[in-house]
């Protein structure tokens, strides 16, 4: 009886997790593609997700979801989980091969986090599917600068380039920072990170830029983000008279109490100042760190490409489509996810005579893999730009912000300040 | 269904689903394959916290191990002297096992001498530390005023991780691409592991486990060595979090640090307790259970509650995200499973061992008599087997303090080979204090103690079982969950040899042994007149046959002396009797030597050689019974009132 | 700053932090001496006592600094309420998750502890969401050295690390007298020694150890506040860091033992501040854990003494 009843539970279990895969068939004369997008899609990073995935919709949506014959069809799996809640690599793996073993499957879009990219592109690779990010900035998924010893290859077990990127990486961010703050007229930083892969691979970056353009750094320090004491730490900065705190961090990880507390201990401009990356350019983080801390110690961020309403051309009109369409501002990475969905239909409509002539769906795949390499002069949301030949971007335009004064209920705002080269 | 034709349906499903779900395009084997590796993580947790009753609060550090051992060795990071030499996976899943059995055992040596919920602390904290070395390992620089000797070393890849990890070769299996040999792979490991986990249980180990959870001052008095007990437990553990780790580790071929915090210990507790600690069927449905409410049920509840919230126009329903209440979840379950089922979902409270090939309701052993008169041959053989050296025990200037507090002073008694001592005594005259003493449990101050010629100061209680001294307990502490045949096993504990790989193998000698092993416990069991009870659970004994029961779980670690610490308190008279006639022959056929705290002066006078009288800690009196009851010191001690006036108490 | 400034300004860091630390250990080693439960959720009440005192000050309409007579009534009624809240709180978790089983093994309420306390954290996740929440400056900090004394120093001390040594001392000292010298408190006394001695000599065991959960999760609610107040920030994960560190100081003291229990937090909160200074902050916790695990392992009683002997 007992084993018949674990026999039974057993296939309840095979069965119902079954259900998550999830089947429709609208048929199209020229066949059908699938787009594959895996991020987190629930918790604290549900709008960023829908912001996301909203972008690759307005992308497929602009060409009716038909490209030279061929349907588009978006699949999108959440790649957060189990464990923790947070992106979870077991599930960004199986993601990935979910789409590798979807014969409909042509590209795979994603990841949010950096960490998960490093588990699903050695994936695609293998199976020459193209894998476009719209928010991963880590370098070493691309080039060697910023890098860990034997990135990129170790993610192209193929020994070709299948991931792209249309954003530029942290190495220019951090580099941008550090020079940015030398033309501050700083003098001393002490460079904190949050130990996670972002914070603590911009944190690298800049403290490196900064050693090679004479600007001392006191330390690059990790800190225990968890902790809602940061005091120690900050003394530390004090004692050690650094004019800027740089912190590589995001705002889950505790950039809110570095700032809230370096009033306390002192360190308030002119005397010290602060500045971060993009990770931290948004509005919750000055609900937390309150206006107060973060207009005293003239916080100053980075941001990758410029910002939405400083936006010309292409980008202005996407920026504006986006409102429309979706009723509200786009997110951080809303509308690289679009440009990201773009040069997809872009290259699937210049690879579709191969998709046709291919005899087998890995055929298919490399046709638009190379078609994606080969994008070159695309007409984005940050001006034209081509993939270089890791993938990434060729341009480096970043754009400063500045804490100000503001109305409303937060009472202060990022407000764009410059733009970096 | 016949049971093997159960069998052969559960097997083939098995083997049948990555097929099915291949031809239906569902694409879960990798799901599947997943939650496995965890349901592998808690039935390794189960063996700490199931069986030997040790809560483990830091298991995720193990699996990180595991992982971190496959990831560094199979793919080393630059910086370390593999660097270029990848070592394959298969040898590397043995190497990962190796470390954490190692690991476990360097962490469980110092720390399972303290209590359990101490224990429980330890195993967090170190949960805690490992993943903060493993991250700060990534990036070490010693600076000691300016000067570095070691700067920006890299020994496990930091917050990066470990990545990509090599992927296992076999000529013509793709474990690059496909999902289905992970699947079966995961399953071999998987099935391999519950087989000899069955075999673990159900082996002498198994048993000593079990008593150590059920009571662990007993266990170690039986004979059970609990600190290597529940060493090997913690190390047995760790061993399979080091294969499941490096499976993941291989599987998913990237690792970071993060993966391995203290939410994935929880979730593993999560697993046992709700399927019931201790039993593999109740971990595995436990595993099962969560998995499915983690990648399923959640996400399903949030479409469904958003559902609702649209058709009845509920905003704050549209909107929410049950997703969000995972660990509210989860810690709801460990609230109510402890507070209503503590024994789990499948858990049963009783455990019985399937029942050997003789049948226990034979009418030949129904017919015997309640008391049966044979004492067990082998007993018998053992007794004649050499003669006991004389003394069997020599005490001599024996002292203990308890703070302010003599309880015994300048203590000396004498058992000759085959005597019955009798050592009586107002309350808190030092009589069990006596015993604990001898026995090991409490340190002496001061003096001697010589059994059969050898010093025994220092040793431990299951030492000195070991050596021969076996004892019983004045509250008696049997090991309530365990039936009584069980009981009787654990008697046997340190006269059986089998060990792990013995226990899992099971060769010739090992099947033998334990054949031998429960024929002996029957005998005793009738010899003490408790055949027929063999599977009842001890606790469900009335309570003379528990005071039985525990003189035979004493006998069956084959004593030279026996201590009996008040062996008839709470007995009716006819039972009393009984256990008189029973320590009579006792002394009598095998020789042995017993020492008796007993309050009941009629038995301690008609079986007692001599009798030694404790007052305060100070023996006062020595001497055959006739000269203890003419005695002036202990007519005094016991309020002038003597013997004939029953001092109970 | 030179190198002593350094320490002593690092001290003064660990002395506040040290005094948190101090109030919530209080409450573990209360409930430990009484029970032996370690009570995993009492982390987590202090996390709620953060925000709980932050709900109480938006409901009386603080939003700004208090000063003159708005100090010395709206800050101790907070005070008052915030403990209030909590106290009751630890009851309720009491008598739901721990009261049932306390006639069951020692780890099934450990068990029950755990799980209370991540449904406490989802339950804080929920309500502030994951990022950090802002902690309204309600108590006015002034530079003492400069600004009342006119020393320019590189080292600060301000009215806030007055506030907290002098809400804290106070505190302890009450809490002192309550278990010395009231009845209740000798109840208490009596109970941790020997339950069932206690409840023949007609103590209501049962509300006696009410009134030890009420009175530790009052301490953790006040330690909740003057977090709150002192490092202006709180988030819903900072209650399992916080509990752990002040278990520790509660082992370091010898678990059951009150005044150990508030040294042992100072030690803590001293060791980990010259860590973040001396060693790096990301070694902190491995420090902090690895002391944990040696008074366990070689000093189970403390570094103070023994409380009891473990009964056999």
């Amino acid at each position: 009886m007992r084993v018949l009843r674990v026999t039974t539970a057993v296939a309840l279990f095979l069965g119902l997790v079954g259900l998550v895969a999830v089947a429709d068939a609208q048929q199209c004369p020229k066949g059908k593609l699938r787009l594959y997008t895996s991020w987190p899609m629930q918790g604290a990073m549900l709008p960023e997700g829908t912001g996301m995935k909203n972008g690759v919709d307005l992308a497929v949506s602009e060409v009716n979801g038909v490209v030279a014959g061929f349907c588009l069809e978006i699949v999108s799996l959440d790649d957060a989980s189990p464990q923790t809640g947070k992106w979870d690599g077991a599930v960004e793996a199986e993601n990935a091969n979910k789409a590798v073993g979807d014969p409909l499957a042509i590209v795979y879009i994603g990841t949010y986090n950096s960490g998960a990219a490093k588990v699903s592109i050695p994936i695609t690779n293998r199976a020459h599917m193209a894998q476009v990010t719209p928010a991963n900035t880590y370098p070493g998924l691309t080039k060697k600068r910023g890098a860990a010893p034997g990135e990129p290859e170790i993610y192209r077990p193929g020994g070709f380039v299948n991931y792209f990127r249309p954003i530029p990486a942290d190495d220019i961010q951090g580099a941008v920072a550090a020079k940015w703050a030398k033309h501050l007229g700083v003098k001393k930083v002490f460079v904190l990170n949050d130990q996670e892969l972002y914070g603590k691979g911009i944190a690298d970056v800049f403290e490196a830029t900064a050693k090679k353009i004479g600007l001392p750094v006191v330390a690059n320090e990790g800190i225990d983000w968890k902790q809602p004491d940061q005091k120690p730490v900050l003394t530390k900065v004090r004692a050690s008279g650094a004019d800027l705190v740089y912190m590589g961090g995001v705002i889950e990880t505790g950039a809110q109490v570095i700032i809230r507390q370096m009033k306390e201990v002192g360190l308030v401009a002119p005397r010290t100042r602060f500045m971060g990356p993009d990770g931290l350019l948004e509005e919750e983080l000055l609900k937390g760190a309150t206006c107060d801390a973060a207009l005293g110690t003239e916080m100053r961020i980075t941001f990758a490409g410029l910002p939405f309403e400083k936006m010309r051309g292409v980008g202005a009109k996407t920026y504006e489509t986006y409102k429309t369409k979706y009723g509200k501002e786009p997110t951080s990475y809303a509308l690289y996810a679009a440009e990201g969905g773009r040069v997809i239909v872009d290259a699937i409509r210049r690879a579709a005579p191969q998709i046709e002539k291919a005899k087998d769906v890995t055929e298919k795949r490399e046709a638009v893999r190379k078609a994606i390499a080969s994008t070159k002069n695309f007409e984005g949301i940050n001006g034209k730009w081509s993939f270089d030949e890791n993938g990434d971007v060729d341009y480096d335009t970043m754009s400063g912000f500045k804490i100000v004064k503001a109305d409303g209920p937060v009472g202060c705002k990022f407000q764009f300040e410059t733009i970096l080269e | 269904m016949t049971p093997a034709l159960r069998w052969a349906a559960l097997v083939a499903a098995l083997l049948a689903y990555p097929f099915v779900d291949r031809a239906l395009g569902l694409q879960t084997v990798h799901a599947v394959s997943d939650g496995m590796i965890y349901v592998l993580l808690a039935l390794g947790l189960n063996i700490v916290v199931g069986y030997a009753g040790l809560l483990d609060l830091g298991y995720a550090a193990f699996f990180a191990i595991g992982a971190y051992a496959m990831g560094l060795l199979n793919s080393p990071v630059l910086g370390s002297p593999l660097y270029g030499y990848p070592w394959s996976f298969w040898v590397c899943i043995w190497i990962a096992a190796a470390v954490s059995a190692l690991l476990g055992t360097a962490i469980g040596a110092p720390t399972l001498r303290v209590r359990g919920d101490y224990l429980a602390i330890i195993t967090l904290g170190f949960g805690e530390i490992i993943p903060v070395a493993i991250r700060n390992l990534g990036d070490i620089t010693l600076d000691i005023g300016g000067w570095r000797p070691i700067e920006r070393l890299n020994l496990t890849g930091g917050e990066n991780g470990v990545n990509p990890i090599g992927r296992p070769h076999l000529p013509g299996v793709p474990f690059e691409t496909d999902p289905v040999p992970w699947y079966f792979l995961i399953l071999v490991i998987g099935a391999l592991s519950i087989w000899a986990m069955t075999r673990l249980h159900d082996s002498r180990l198994g048993r000593a486990w079990m008593a150590i959870r059920e009571d662990e001052t007993a266990a170690d008095c039986t004979g059970v060595n609990p600190i290597s007990t529940k060493l090997l437990a913690f190390a047995l553990g760790a061993s399979f979090s080091g294969f499941a780790g490096s499976v993941y580790a291989a599987k998913l071929q990237a690792i970071t640090p993060g993966a391995f915090e203290f939410q994935v210990s929880i979730m593993l507790l999560c697993m046992v307790v709700l399927g019931g600690a201790g039993s593999i069927k109740g971990v595995i449905l436990g595993g099962m259970l969560i998995t499915i409410f983690d990648r399923v049920a959640l996400a399903q509840m949030t479409f469904f509650v958003r559902w609702v919230g649209r058709a009845t126009g509920v905003q704050a329903l549209a909107a929410a995200d049950v997703t969000l209440w995972r660990w509210f979840f989860f810690g709801l379950g460990l609230v109510l499973v402890m507070l209503l089922k503590p024994e789990g979902l499948a858990g049963r409270r009783v455990r019985p061992i399937a029942p050997a090939d003789d049948d226990l309701d034979s009418p030949r052993i129904e017919e015997a008599p309640r008391r049966a008169a044979a004492l067990p041959a082998w007993l018998l053989d053992q007794a004649r087997r050499g003669a006991a050296p004389d003394p069997i025990l020599e005490v001599r200037g024996l002292a203990r303090r308890f703070g302010g507090v003599v309880a015994l002073a300048d203590v000396d008694l004498v058992v000759p080979r085959g005597a019955v001592i009798g050592l009586i005594g107002p309350n808190g005259a030092g009589k069990t204090t006596f015993f604990n003493v001898v026995t090991g449990l409490i340190p002496p101050d001061e003096g001697r103690i010589a059994f059969a010629g050898a010093s025994i100061v220092g040793l431990r209680p299951n030492a000195i079982v070991a050596r021969g001294i076996a004892r019983t307990f004045q509250s008696i502490r049997l090991f309530p969950q365990m039936t009584v045949l069980e009981n009787v096993l654990v008697g046997e504990h340190c006269r059986l040899r089998a060990s792990v790989p013995g226990a899992v193998l099971r060769p010739a000698s090992v099947v033998a042994e334990e054949a031998r092993a429960r024929e002996r416990a029957r005998e005793l069991l009738a010899f003490i007149g408790l055949d027929g009870k063999a599977q009842d659970l001890a606790r469900n004994l009335p309570y003379g046959d528990q005071r039985r029961l525990e003189i035979a779980r004493a006998l069956a670690s084959e004593p030279r002396l026996l201590l009996l610490d008040e062996p008839t308190a709470g007995m009716n008279p006819r039972e009393t009797e009984n256990l008189t006639t029973l320590i009579g022959s006792l002394r009598r056929e095998l020789e042995l030597a017993i020492l008796l705290i007993e309050h009941d002066m009629e038995v301690v006078m008609g079986i007692s050689d001599r009798i030694t009288v404790l007052d305060y800690g100070v023996r006062i009196a020595e001497g055959t019974p006739a000269e203890i009851q003419r005695h002036s010191k202990v007519i005094e001690a016991y309020l002038g009132t003597g013997y004939e006036r029953e001092p109970h108490a | 700053m030179n190198a002593w400034e350094v320490l002593v300004q690092q001290t003064i860091n660990g002395l506040t932090r040290g005094a948190v630390f101090a109030l919530i250990a209080l409450g573990y080693t209360m409930v430990y001496g009484i029970i032996e439960l370690i009570n995993f959720a009492h982390g987590d009440v202090f996390m709620l006592g953060l925000f709980i005192s932050l709900s109480w000050f938006t409901l009386l309409g603080v939003t700004k600094t208090l000063t003159g007579w708005q100090l010395l009534t709206i800050l101790p009624l907070v005070f008052i309420l915030t403990m209030l809240t909590t106290a009751a709180l630890n009851v309720a978790i009491d008598r739901v998750a721990y009261r049932p089983l306390r006639r069951s093994t020692r780890l099934a309420p450990l068990i029950t502890a755990i799980g209370v306390s991540f449904m406490l954290e989802n339950l804080a996740l929920l309500w502030k969401g994951p990022a950090p929440i802002a902690y309204p400056d309600v108590f006015p900090s002034v530079d003492i050295l400069r600004e009342w004394f006119g020393v320019d120093s590189a080292i600060f001390v301000t009215t806030k690390d007055v506030l907290v040594v002098g809400a804290t001392i106070p505190l302890m000292i009450a809490l002192n007298y309550f278990v010395t010298r009231t009845r209740w408190g000798k109840a208490m006394r009596a109970t941790a020694q020997d339950r069932e001695t206690a409840q023949a000599m007609g103590i209501n065991v049962e509300r006696t150890i009410l009134l030890t959960f009420f009175v530790g999760g009052a301490l953790a609610g006040a330690a909740g506040l003057i977090q709150g107040i002192y490092y202006n920030i709180g988030m819903w994960w900072m209650g399992y860091q916080a509990g752990l560190r002040a278990f520790t100081a509660a082992v370091l003291g010898g678990i059951g033992n009150m005044p150990g229990a508030a040294l042992g937090g100072l030690f803590i909160g001293f060791l980990s501040a010259w860590s973040d200074q001396y060693i790096s902050a990301r070694w902190t916790n491995a420090i902090v854990f690895s002391i944990l695990i040696l008074v366990l392992v070689f000093r189970p009683q403390g570094l103070l003494g023994a409380r009891s002997a473990d009964k056999v």
